[in-house]
C-alpha cells in the first residue's frame, strides 16, 4: 500500500529527529526492501543482512535527507541497490547458473514454462546471470512493479536508459533459457 | 504479493509491444516472482535495533555540544527488542489521591516529548492518562494547561485519556519548554485527583525546522556548465572560471580550438625562462594525434574551462590529471597524460595557446603526475610515484620530498600554493625523523638549490625509523626556496584519507575516524596541532571535503546523499540531492564547482556569513567567539585558556560548571580607535537544562574580543550568576542588516527574535528600542513591528548603526500570558 504523498513527506521530515516516525517508515517499507533484497540475493541470510544495512544507513543519513521530488522509497531502493552490489562484490554467487537452469524442458514455449513454480526459480536464476545493471532494472520492474521513471531515479539513469536495460535484460533471459534448453537436449 | 501480480503493468506493453513473445515472457516472469522466505522474528528484531540506534543518531547536530542524556522520573516497560520503540516515550507516574475511590492507585501520564531534547518544533505534544478523565476535568485541563515560554497552542482531547497540544506556530529552536497542568484540574470519574501537578519538560532542536513562514534549508540550485566524465576533475581556471578535466562525456559547443595541442611524444624544446607564452611548444604531433590538428574540433578530452559569457576554452587535447592556474593568472599548468601512462607537465597561456612542456626534460624519465599546484615563486609543485617535486618555468626541477620504499602517490594531497602536502602513513614509513609520536624531532633536508634538473632526493638525518599505523596521516611543509623540509607533523586522530586544503592553502581539514562516529577537524597549516572540531559536520558518509579560501565554509560530498555546505560553525548554507564528486571552491568562496551526473555543475554559495551584527572587520573574531563559547560548553579549560588574552578574566573559573548548552545571541563590532584596536562585544547565552529535581537555569554573558598580535582573543568576560529561566519572553537572537549600497534612503534593519509569542500590542517604542554605547536612544524610522509567525520584532533606523549599538528590551514588553522580561536586558548589535 502506498502512503499518501503529503503524509509521507510529513513523516519523513519528522523522522529526521523522531524515532517513532522513523519506526513508522520502517514498518511501511520493510516488506518492499526485504523483498527486493531477497529477489536479488535469493538467500534469506543475505536478504536480512542487506535489509539491516539499508535501514541502518538510512537512519544514520536521515538528518541529511533532502526530498528529491520522488517517493522516499526511491532513496531506500537506491541504498539497497548499492548494498546489494557491495554484497555481491564481497561474496560471489556460489550456485552455478547452468546448474540452476539445465533441467528446463526445451519442448515447451519459454513463456509457458516460467509460470510454473518449478520453473520460476530457474527463470529468476537466469536473471541473476545478467549484467549488474540489467539485473537491478529487471528486479525493480518485474519484481517490484516500479515505474520506469522511479527506477531511473534509483539507478541515476534516464527513463530511456532504464527501458533499454529492461529490454536487453529480457532478451538476455530469453536467450539464456533458450540456450539452456538446447543444452538440456544434449544432456 | 498476489495482489501485485494481478495488477496490469501498462509499461510492459509499451516496452515489449512490438515483440509479443517477449511481452508474454516478461509478464510470465513478473507473475513468477518468488515470495521471499522470511523469518517472522527478523522484522521486530531489526526494528528494535533501529530504534536503539535512533536514540543516539536522531539528535541535534548544530548545538555546540549535545544536550545531556535525557533524565526521567520513572520508566516502565520492557527494554526487550520489541519494546525499544517505547523508549521514546517517557512515562511519568503521579499518585492519585483524594475522593472516595480506593486509595493507592497510580495514574500514569505518558507524553511523546517528555525529557526529549531534540523535539521537532512542529511536533504536536500528546499527554495520555491511564484512565478516562471526567467530562468536567477534560474542560478544566484545556483551560488550565500552560506552556512556557508562552506559546499559542490548540488543545484538544483525542480520546477521554489522550490530550493533544498543537502549537499555532512552530516552537522556538534550541529552547527548553515546560508544559504544566495543575493537579486540581485533573480528576477521574471517581473523583480522584493527582497528588501533584503534571509537568512535562522537553527541549527543541537546535536549528529550527522550517515553519510556514521560515526560510527552508536552502537548496544550492547548481547550474550545469558543461559535460563531464564521472572521473572528471573540477577546477577553477583563469579569471576564476569553472573548468573540468577529461570531459569525454560530450563536447561543449562551440569550442575554442587551442592554437597548439599536440601529443607530447616528440622532442620538445626548452622554453625561454619565464616566458612560456613566447615559446610555443616545438613538438611534432604524432600520427596518432592527427585529430588534434584537424580543422573541426575533436571531442574535448583534455581540460576545458568556461569563462562567463564566452565560448568554452579547451586547454589541452589530451586527458589531464591535474590543472592549476599560476598565482598571477598568466599561465595554466596541466599534467597531460601520455600514451605510455606517464604525464607531461605543460604550461599554456590562458587561451590554450603557446603550450610548452616543462617536465620531464628530454633526458629524464617521465612519471604519472597525480597532483600539481603553483607555489609563490612561479614554480610548479607536483606529485609522482616517488615523491614531491618542483619545476620552474626554465624547466629546472628538484625533488622536495622522497617517498620511502613502499610509499606511493596514492592519497597524497597537495595544498594550493604548493606550501604543504598531506601524506599517508606509507609515505612517511621508515623515514628517519618522525617518530611514532606527533612530534618528530629530526628534520628532512631538501636538495640544495633547485638549479639542477636532476638533483638528488631528500636525505634525512639518522634517527629511529617511524613505524606507521595505516590510519596515520601526516602534514609536511614544503620549502619554496630550497631550504630544509621540516619533519612532517602527524595529524590528530585516525585519518580516513578524506583530506583537503583551503583554496588559499592555509588551512587543512580531515575526517577523523578514531571515534564511534566520524568527526571533521580543521587546523592551520602553519600549526596543524591547533585543531578545531568542525561543528555540525555529518557523523558519517563523508566522501569528500572542500574548504573555501580560508576554511570558513566547508562542503561535504556525502554517500549516500549529495552535497552539504556549512559554515565552520555548523550553519547549513545549502544542499544538493545528487551524488557528486570533485568539489572545488572558487577563490572567493562564493561558488562551488563539482561533477555530478555527467556534468560540471556550479552552485552559488552564500558566503560564510558573519554572525548577527558583525561586519567583515570582525569576521575572524566571530570564529574565535564561536570556538570560545564551544569551549565553555565543553568545559574545555585548555581551549578557553588558549582563546583568552593574558590578563583577561579567567574564563575557566567564571564559566559555570553545570552548563550544558550555549549560543551567541548577538554581537557588535567596533573599529580601531586611536587608543585601541578593533573589538567585538557579544552576548552569549549559557544554559543548564532542567531536571526532574531542579528547574532550568540560564545566564547571558558578555564576551569582549580584541585583536592582538596573536589574532583575536577574549579580552573581557562577564558572567552573571545563573538564574531560573522563569516566565516572560527571552531574546533568542538579534541581527542587523546594513543599508543597501546606493539606496536612496539607506536604512539599517534590526531583527530581534523571541522565544515566546508576544502580546502584539505591547511591542512599541517604549518596550523595544536601540541605544548607542553612550546611552543615546536612536530614532526609529517607524515604530517597531512584530510578526507573530516568526516571533520577530523589527526596528528600522536611517543610515548605518553606530558602533556599540544595543537592543534594549523594556519590562513593558509582554508575552501572551502576561509575562515580562527581566529588567535591563540589553544585547549588542551591529556597529
Amino acid at each position: 500500500m502506498t502512503l499518501p504523498r503529503a503524509y509521507e513527506d510529513q513523516l519523513v521530515e519528522r523522522a529526521k529527529t523522531d524515532a517513532d516516525a522513523f519506526g513508522e517508515l520502517y514498518d511501511h517499507y520493510f516488506g518492499q526492501i526485504y523483498r527486493f533484497a531477497y529477489s536479488r540475493t535469493r538467500d534469506q541470510d543475505a536478504a536480512e543482512e542487506v535489509t539491516q544495512e539499508v535501514f541502518m544507513k538510512a537512519l544514520r543519513a536521515m538528518p541529511r535527507y533532502r526530498p528529491s521530488g520522488h517517493p522516499f522509497s526511491s532513496w531506500l531502493y537506491q541504498i539497497s541497490a548499492n548494498a546489494i552490489a557491495d554484497h555481491f562484490r564481497q561474496r560471489r554467487p556460489q550456485a552455478s547458473l547452468d546448474a540452476a537452469i539445465e533441467i528446463a524442458d526445451p519442448t515447451r514455449p519459454v513463456a509457458e514454462r516460467v509460470v510454473e513454480s518449478a520453473e520460476a526459480a530457474r527463470v529468476w536464476a537466469a536473471i541473476d546471470g545478467l549484467p549488474e545493471q540489467q539485473r537491478t532494472a529487471m528486479t525493480l520492474k518485474l519484481g517490484e512493479d516500479l515505474k520506469l521513471a522511479q527506477i531511473g531515479e534509483i539507478m541515476g539513469k534516464s527513463e530511456g536508459a532504464v527501458k533499454l536495460l529492461v529490454h536487453r535484460g529480457m532478451i538476455g533471459v530469453r536467450q539464456r533459457l533458450g540456450v539452456s534448453a538446447v543444452a538440456g537436449e544434449t544432456l | 504479493m498476489s495482489e501485485r501480480r494481478d495488477r496490469f503493468d501498462a509499461e510492459l506493453s509499451e516496452l515489449f509491444g512490438e515483440d509479443p513473445d517477449l511481452l508474454r515472457l516478461a509478464q510470465a516472469v513478473r507473475e513468477s516472482r518468488p515470495d521471499p522466505d522470511l523469518d517472522p522474528r527478523f522484522p521486530p528484531i531489526l526494528r528494535a535495533r533501529l530504534m536503539a540506534e535512533a536514540r543516539t543518531v536522531l539528535a541535534p547536530r548544530h548545538t555546540l555540544q549535545p544536550r545531556g542524556a535525557p533524565r526521567r522520573l520513572a520508566i516502565w516497560g520492557s527494554f526487550g527488542a520489541a519494546a525499544a520503540l517505547a523508549a521514546a516515550v517517557v512515562v511519568v507516574v503521579v499518585a492519585l489521591t483524594g475522593g472516595t475511590a480506593p486509595p493507592g492507585r497510580l495514574a500514569v501520564v505518558a507524553s511523546n516529548v517528555s525529557h526529549r531534547q531534540a523535539v521537532d518544533p512542529h511536533q504536536a505534544i500528546t499527554l495520555s492518562f491511564n484512565e478516562p478523565l471526567s467530562p468536567q476535568s477534560e474542560a478544566a485541563v484545556v483551560s488550565a494547561l500552560k506552556i512556557q515560554p508562552a506559546t499559542q497552542v490548540t488543545v484538544a482531547w483525542q480520546s477521554a485519556e489522550t490530550l493533544v497540544v498543537t502549537p499555532i506556530h512552530p516552537l522556538a529552536a534550541d529552547t527548553d519548554y515546560q508544559v504544566t497542568i495543575p493537579k486540581a484540574a485533573i480528576q477521574n470519574a471517581g473523583g480522584q485527583t493527582l497528588a501533584s501537578n503534571v509537568t512535562i519538560e522537553f527541549g527543541t532542536q537546535a536549528v529550527a525546522t522550517p515553519g510556514p513562514t521560515a526560510s527552508p534549508v536552502p537548496a544550492l540550485e547548481p547550474a550545469t556548465v558543461g559535460p563531464a566524465a564521472g572521473d572528471g576533475l573540477a577546477f577553477w581556471g583563469p579569471d576564476d572560471a569553472p573548468g573540468v578535466t577529461d570531459s569525454s562525456a560530450g563536447q561543449p559547443a562551440p569550442i575554442q580550438t587551442p592554437n597548439a595541442s599536440p601529443a607530447f611524444t616528440a622532442t620538445p624544446q626548452p622554453s625561454p625562462a619565464g616566458s612560456p607564452a613566447a615559446s610555443p611548444l616545438n613538438a611534432t604531433p604524432s600520427p596518432s594525434n592527427a585529430a588534434a590538428t584537424a580543422p573541426t574540433p575533436a571531442p574535448v578530452e583534455g581540460a576545458v574551462y568556461f569563462p562567463a559569457d564566452q565560448a568554452p576554452v579547451a586547454l589541452s587535447g589530451l586527458p589531464s590529471t591535474a590543472v592549476a592556474v599560476s598565482p598571477d593568472g598568466l599561465y595554466v599548468a596541466l599534467a597531460v597524460s601520455q600514451a605510455d601512462g606517464t604525464s607531461a607537465i605543460v604550461v599554456e597561456n590562458p587561451d590554450g595557446s603557446s603550450a610548452s612542456r616543462v617536465w620531464p626534460s628530454e633526458s629524464s624519465a617521465g612519471a604519472l603526475v597525480t597532483a600539481l599546484s603553483w607555489d609563490g615563486t612561479n614554480r610548479i609543485v607536483f606529485v609522482t610515484h616517488d615523491g614531491i617535486h618542483a619545476v620552474d618555468l626554465d624547466d629546472r626541477s628538484s625533488q622536495l620530498y622522497q617517498f620511502p620504499v613502499g610509499g606511493s602517490a596514492s592519497g597524497v594531497v597537495l595544498a594550493a600554493g604548493g606550501q604543504a602536502a598531506f601524506l599517508p602513513a606509507a609515505d612517511v614509513a621508515g623515514q628517519a625523523g618522525p617518530g611514532a609520536t606527533a612530534s618528530p624531532s629530526a628534520s628532512f633536508t631538501s636538495p640544495s638549490g633547485a638549479a639542477s634538473p636532476t638533483t638528488s632526493p631528500a636525505s634525512a638525518t639518522p634517527a629511529a625509523p617511524y613505524v606507521p599505523t595505516a590510519e596515520d596521516g601526516w602534514l609536511v611543509t614544503l620549502p619554496t626556496n630550497g631550504g630544509q623540509v621540516p619533519a612532517p607533523t602527524r595529524l590528530a586522530g585516525s585519518v580516513s584519507g578524506v583530506v583537503t586544503f583551503s583554496a588559499a592553502g592555509d588551512e587543512v581539514a580531515w575526517v577523523d575516524v578514531s571515534g564511534s562516529t566520524s568527526t571533521v577537524l580543521e587546523a592551520p597549516v602553519s600549526d596543524p596541532t591547533t585543531i578545531t572540531p568542525v561543528s555540525g559536520a555529518p557523523a558519517e558518509g563523508i566522501g569528500e571535503l572542500a574548504l573555501d579560501a580560508h576554511g570558513a565554509t566547508i562542503a561535504y560530498a556525502l554517500d549516500p546523499g549529495g552535497i552539504e555546505v556549512e559554515t565552520a560553525s555548523g550553519t547549513v548554507l545549502g544542499t544538493t540531492p545528487d551524488e557528486s564528486s570533485s568539489l572545488a571552491f572558487s577563490t572567493d568562496g562564493t561558488r562551488l564547482a563539482f561533477v555530478a551526473a555527467g556534468s560540471l555543475d556550479v552552485a552559488q554559495v552564500q558566503t560564510a556569513s558573519a554572525p548577527p551584527g558583525t561586519t567583515s572587520l570582525c569576521e575572524d573574531a566571530d570564529q574565535v567567539l564561536t570556538r570560545f563559547v564551544g569551549s565553555q560548553v565543553a568545559h574545555d579549560q585548555a581551549g578557553m585558556a588558549t582563546l583568552t588574552s593574558p590578563g583577561a578574566p579567567p574564563a575557566g573559573t567564571l564559566t559555570p560548571s553545570s552548563i550544558e548548552r550555549g549560543y551567541v545571541i548577538g554581537s557588535s563590532c567596533a573599529a580601531a580607535s586611536a587608543t585601541s584596536g578593533p573589538t567585538l562585544t557579544a552576548s552569549a547565552r549559557l544554559i543548564v537544562d532542567p531536571t526532574p529535581t531542579s528547574p532550568g537555569q540560564i545566564t547571558d554573558e558578555t564576551v569582549v574580543l580584541g585583536e592582538t598580535d596573536g589574532g583575536w582573543l577574549v579580552t573581557g568576560l562577564t558572567v552573571p550568576p545563573l538564574h531560573t529561566q522563569g516566565s516572560g519572553p527571552h531574546v533568542l537572537s538579534v541581527s542587523a542588516t546594513p543599508p543597501v549600497a546606493g539606496a536612496v534612503n539607506p536604512e539599517s534593519v534590526v531583527t530581534v527574535t523571541f522565544d515566546s509569542d508576544l502580546e502584539a500590542s505591547s511591542v512599541g517604542a517604549t518596550s523595544l528600542w536601540l541605544e548607542t554605547g553612550d546611552g543615546q536612544t536612536l530614532v526609529l524610522v517607524s515604530p517597531p513591528t512584530y510578526d507573530p509567525d516568526t516571533r520577530e520584532a523589527t526596528l528600522i533606523v536611517s543610515g548605518s548603526l553606530p558602533a556599540g549599538t544595543e537592543v534594549v528590551v523594556g519590562t513593558s514588553l509582554a508575552d501572551i500570558d502576561g509575562g515580562h522580561p527581566a529588567a535591563g536586558a540589553t544585547y549588542p548589535v551591529g556597529g
